[in-house]
């Protein structure tokens, strides 16, 4: 076997077998999370220091082999271990369910209990086969320490730019920026004048417009209209959502559709009327990337954790045939009461430190 | 050095293992309106007239343990997509969005068994095949399995009042001395941290990293603090209840010592409806004297109260040193009996008296230690920060409270004397800030520029000053004279150089989406002669009527409510109060404070919403329509020295 100068070849390796179909590999994840990134931490330095050693290479190629034979050597339909859930099993379950909590399990209940049995026997094999119980003291309590914090590193690493870029094309609609107005207002407080306020406004408006007046003149004219107002007068570039949250849904959707430049109006609030003019337009757009990044990581990291959720366990559990004594769990259920049927639940309610923290 | 490769690769396999115990991200979507993008990299200019922003400072995920035996599994970095808009799905798969994303909020999980709930959900560590962690992570089956186990687990295994740490879990615990629940603990803090980095959007969405101080006492009794920092470089570990003694003195100084340079924090007090008295006792928690010096550090700690949430109200309460007939609202307890102990309403419980007091330790120690500016929060354990809805509120406690039908029918315990009827959504925390940014908001909060909300949108601005034209509401520069020429809410009034009286702003708008203004008040608190009173002035009504001359209250706007269907007269009630009030009684001599509250015509309740939902007849427990409102943070004055 030659050994290899260069991790992340040995890393894509990996690839290999597992992309296959429509995943990216979770153990590729993993390593490039440790060399990309961005916030070197104390915690991590041992690691790479670690993986400028030649000694180290030598290791890990040969663990990524090994680890391609113990968890990818048995694909699907090949041989497969076996784990039996029998009725004495079953019937153990259902009695430690009982015990617990003074009442039977219902036939929902019982498929649950079952599936976590199969879920556990498999994590513990797979547990064993990798060495996780022998009695190294050491490393063992080293791995405890760092797994923590590896997978919060990992959780927070940064991902790479290619990796960005693909899936901020694939979902450019979710980034794209609504459109915005920047506006400055007149108020026509309905609380103050009633009714007269619309009018009030309207006047105000033919005012404002008169051909007589220039665009200084229009601006000392508009200082002198109109009530004064508890919020702003003057508006930067707002989101349709942005305006309604101070002016309602109505106010908002028309100050959208103004032409820049010219008073308008009256146009109701729901506070009173406004003679509105937008002084900036901006039409909905497509962000680059750079000015979404933050966001764009988020929303894949996000992705990234709940498809390796998703995923795990899945490909695990095909690795393994699970024989359930269906007939030992049939007769369970039809003795079980059916799902969601009230049962007072023993202990509950009984004494003891009342529960809510605060 | 083989094994520990080929252990590094199994690292690997079981990274995945704890993303699957850990993390539950939830299904989520884009808020409507396409994410709060900026448009630039450039902020907004700051605005030196400053806005409201609405935000959130209590909220718990499946980092809290009674959230995640509640059946909770969604951590803060879901809590925190949520608070900014996107539809999630709530423990028990319900799915829910704001109307109205929040401007800003903090994760504030229970600092204590932080390190527990972690460990429990590691595959590689022992305590994962304990009894009692097998025994937690079942509690997301079914309310009934998670209540079960809340009520025996919980009970026999965490110790919370005062709380200790769980030896199954952590290992025999030496006095104060460090374990492993603390060692998990510390790197849980800076996970904490670094979801709270990774979410801040400077000019749309702040975060800011925190945490619950969980201090106990006497059967759920609460000294608990939301401890919130402004960033820089934090503390390194957080010093837990437990490791504190469950003493609030301890809190103060640790934080005094640990939080320095460009570290700035705060600690805000909470559910003082729960304090059987002790919250705001006249002395330290372990019964000694309070010293001028302590009651500084508390007052540089605590500029801020939590007065309304989702387990009540702790303004005040009617009959509890007041009879100010708005004081009943979404009460939880009722007045002591001659023997209760808990679970029972004091005067000192509230905040109102508290302010009272505050004036007469201030004679006393030349210190105010209850100088508190308000604010309101959910203190969800569903991580559903701003859920403060009553028209779709998804409850508050993960799977204990997802339906309408629980929340209608449900005891909360059966040794607490409430039942989860009596909750409500809990409120909201504002400010009047320049910026959207953490350093913006923060220092509005530590000046206590900050108003409390029962959970809408209404936006209120209160000033003092002594010189203000009697007209100044109509004045189209009205805000920036207010400023220059006076104090903003949670200031102190300055010093008097006239013979005048104080002048007041006063000026609220209606919450686009939620009812109009029915009235505005002015509460007023003084001392004298080392005695406190208060005073309830209605400064501006709505609908054209005028406060009555003697009784100082507004006539019935009429506004009424449709029960049938909930909808409310449009055609009552105000878009906008104003005013400018000089109070009348003042004494020049008296210490006093004065803050605005403001309240809504009235609307449905949560629980009319719910029983309509069902078909079913209105309860008759709970008052089917409640007034919403918004506290301003007070204002004082002290007279000079004589």
């Amino acid at each position: 076997m030659s050994v290899s100068s260069n991790i992340e070849a040995d890393v894509k390796m990996l690839d290999v077998p597992i992309g296959g179909a429509d995943h990216e590999p979770r153990q590729l994840a993993v390593v490039t999370g440790w060399r990309g990134s961005s916030t070197p931490r104390p915690g991590v330095a041992w690691i790479k220091t670690a993986l400028r050693e030649p000694l180290v290479h030598f290791l890990l190629a040969g663990a990524a082999l090994l680890a391609l034979s113990s968890v990818f050597g048995n694909t699907a339909g090949t041989t497969q271990n076996r784990i039996e859930v029998s009725a004495a099993e079953i019937d153990r379950l259902r009695e430690l369910w009982t015990r617990q909590w003074g009442r039977a399990p219902d036939s929902k209940q019982l498929d649950n209990l079952v599936a976590d049995y199969v879920r556990e026997e498999i994590y513990y094999r797979e547990a064993r086969a990798s060495g996780l119980d022998k009695d190294d003291t050491i490393v063992r309590r080293r791995l405890v320490e760092k797994m923590e914090f590896l997978s919060q590193e990992i959780a927070s690493a940064e991902p790479t730019d290619a990796e960005l870029e693909q899936y901020f094309a694939a979902n450019r609609v979710k980034y794209t920026i609504p459109a915005e107005a920047g506006f400055t207002h007149i108020y026509f407080s309905t609380s103050r004048r009633g009714a007269a306020a619309f009018d009030d406004a309207r006047n105000a408006l033919s005012r404002l417009n008169s051909s007589a007046l220039d665009a200084a003149e229009s601006t000392k004219l508009a200082a002198t209209l109109g009530d004064s107002f508890m919020l702003q007068s003057e508006y930067p570039p707002q989101t349709r959502d942005q305006i309604k949250d101070l002016f309602g849904d109505e106010f908002a959707a028309k100050v959208l559709d103004l032409e820049p430049g010219s008073w308008a109006g009256p146009i109701q609030s729901s506070y009173g009327w406004h003679l509105v003019r937008v002084t900036e337009h901006l039409p909905e757009r497509q962000p680059a990337l750079r000015d979404v990044r933050n966001q764009v990581a988020i929303d894949y990291k996000n992705q990234r954790l709940q498809s390796s959720s998703d995923n795990y366990y899945a490909r695990l559990r095909q690795r393994y045939k699970v024989e359930i004594d269906q007939k030992a769990l049939a007769a369970a259920k039809a003795a079980a009461p059916q799902p969601g049927a009230a049962q007072p639940a023993k202990g509950a309610d009984d004494g003891g430190t009342p529960p809510d923290l605060d | 050095m083989t094994s520990f490769w080929l252990g590094a690769i199994v690292l690997g396999t079981g990274l995945s293992l704890l993303r699957l115990a850990r993390a539950n991200p939830g299904a989520t979507s884009p808020p409507p309106g396409g994410i709060r993008a900026a448009s630039s990299s450039a902020l907004p200019a700051p605005n030196p007239l400053r806005n409201a922003y609405f935000g959130d400072l209590h909220v718990h995920t499946s980092y809290s343990l009674d959230a995640y035996a509640m059946g909770n599994r969604n951590d803060p970095r879901v809590a925190y997509r949520y608070g900014r808009g996107e539809s999630v799905l709530l423990p028990g798969g319900v799915r829910s969005q704001l109307r109205v994303p929040l401007d800003f909020m903090a994760v504030t999980d229970h600092d204590i068994w932080l390190g527990e709930i972690s460990l429990c959900q590691d595959p590689t560590d022992p305590a994962y095949n304990t009894g009692v962690c097998r025994d937690l992570r079942w509690s997301n089956q079914d309310y009934d399995t998670s209540r079960t186990l809340f009520t025996g687990l919980i009970s026999s295994y965490f110790d919370i009042s005062p709380a200790r740490h769980n030896t199954e879990i952590c290992g025999d615990v030496p006095p104060g001395g460090r374990n492993k629940c603390v060692e998990r603990a510390r790197s849980i803090w800076q996970q904490i941290q670094r979801n709270a980095d990774e979410f801040y959007q400077p000019g749309l969405f702040t975060t800011f990293a925190g945490f619950e101080w969980t201090a106990g006492f006497k059967r759920v009794g609460m000294l608990h603090r939301n401890v919130i920092f402004r960033g820089g470089h934090l503390p390194d570990s957080v010093l837990s209840a437990v490791e504190l003694n469950n003493t609030p003195e301890r809190l103060w100084e640790w934080l005094e010592r640990d939080c320095t340079g460009d570290c700035q924090v705060m600690s805000i007090p909470h559910n003082t409806n729960w304090g059987w008295g002790r919250d705001f006792a006249t002395e330290n928690t372990d019964g000694t004297p309070f010293t001028a010096e302590g009651l500084k550090r508390r007052v540089r700690t605590e500029p801020l109260v939590e007065i309304h949430q989702v387990k009540g109200n702790s303004e005040c309460s009617t009959g509890l040193g007041t009879d100010d007939e708005q004081c009943n609202f979404e009460q939880l307890f009722k007045p002591c009996k001659a023997d209760d102990e808990v679970f029972c309403a004091r005067a000192a419980d509230y905040v109102r008296n508290a302010l009272k007091t505050g004036l007469t330790l201030e004679e006393q120690y030349g210190v105010n230690p209850f100088k508190y500016g308000f604010i309101g929060s959910t203190d969800t354990h569903s991580a559903a920060p701003g859920s403060s809805d009553e028209s779709n509120w998804p409850g508050a406690h993960s799977l204990w409270d997802n339906t309408a039908e629980s929340r209608l029918d449900r005891e909360l315990a059966a040794n607490i004397p409430t039942k989860e009827i009596a909750f409500n959504p809990g409120g909201l925390a504002a400010v009047w800030a320049e910026a959207n940014t953490r350093e913006s908001i923060f220092d509005a909060l530590k000046r206590r520029e900050s108003f409390a909300t029962s959970g809408t949108r209404i936006r209120v601005r209160f000033f003092a000053g002594w010189n203000y034209a009697a007209d100044l509401d109509r004045h189209a520069d009205a805000i920036q004279q207010a400023y220059s020429e006076g104090v903003p809410m949670g200031g102190d009034l300055p010093a008097r150089e006239t013979s005048g009286n104080p002048r007041f702003l006063i000026w609220a708008v209606k919450d686009p989406s939620s009812a109009s203004l029915q009235k505005v008040q002015v509460i007023k608190g003084w001392a004298e002669g080392g005695k406190t009173f208060e005073r309830v002035y209605d400064v501006a009504c709505s609908d054209g009527l005028t406060p009555d001359g003697k009784t100082h209250r507004c006539p019935d706007n009429g506004a009424k409510v449709n029960l049938l269907d909930c909808s409310y007269s449009s055609n009552k009630g105000a878009a906008e109060l104003s005013s400018v009030w000089s109070d009348p009684d003042f004494n020049p001599s008296d210490r006093a404070f004065y803050y605005v509250r403001v309240l809504e015509n009235p609307t449905c309740r949560w629980s009319t919403y719910d029983a309509h939902r069902l078909g079913m007849k209105l309860p008759d427990s709970v008052p089917s329509t409640i007034q919403e409102r918004a506290w301003s943070s007070p204002i004082w004055y002290t007279p000079r020295t004589q």
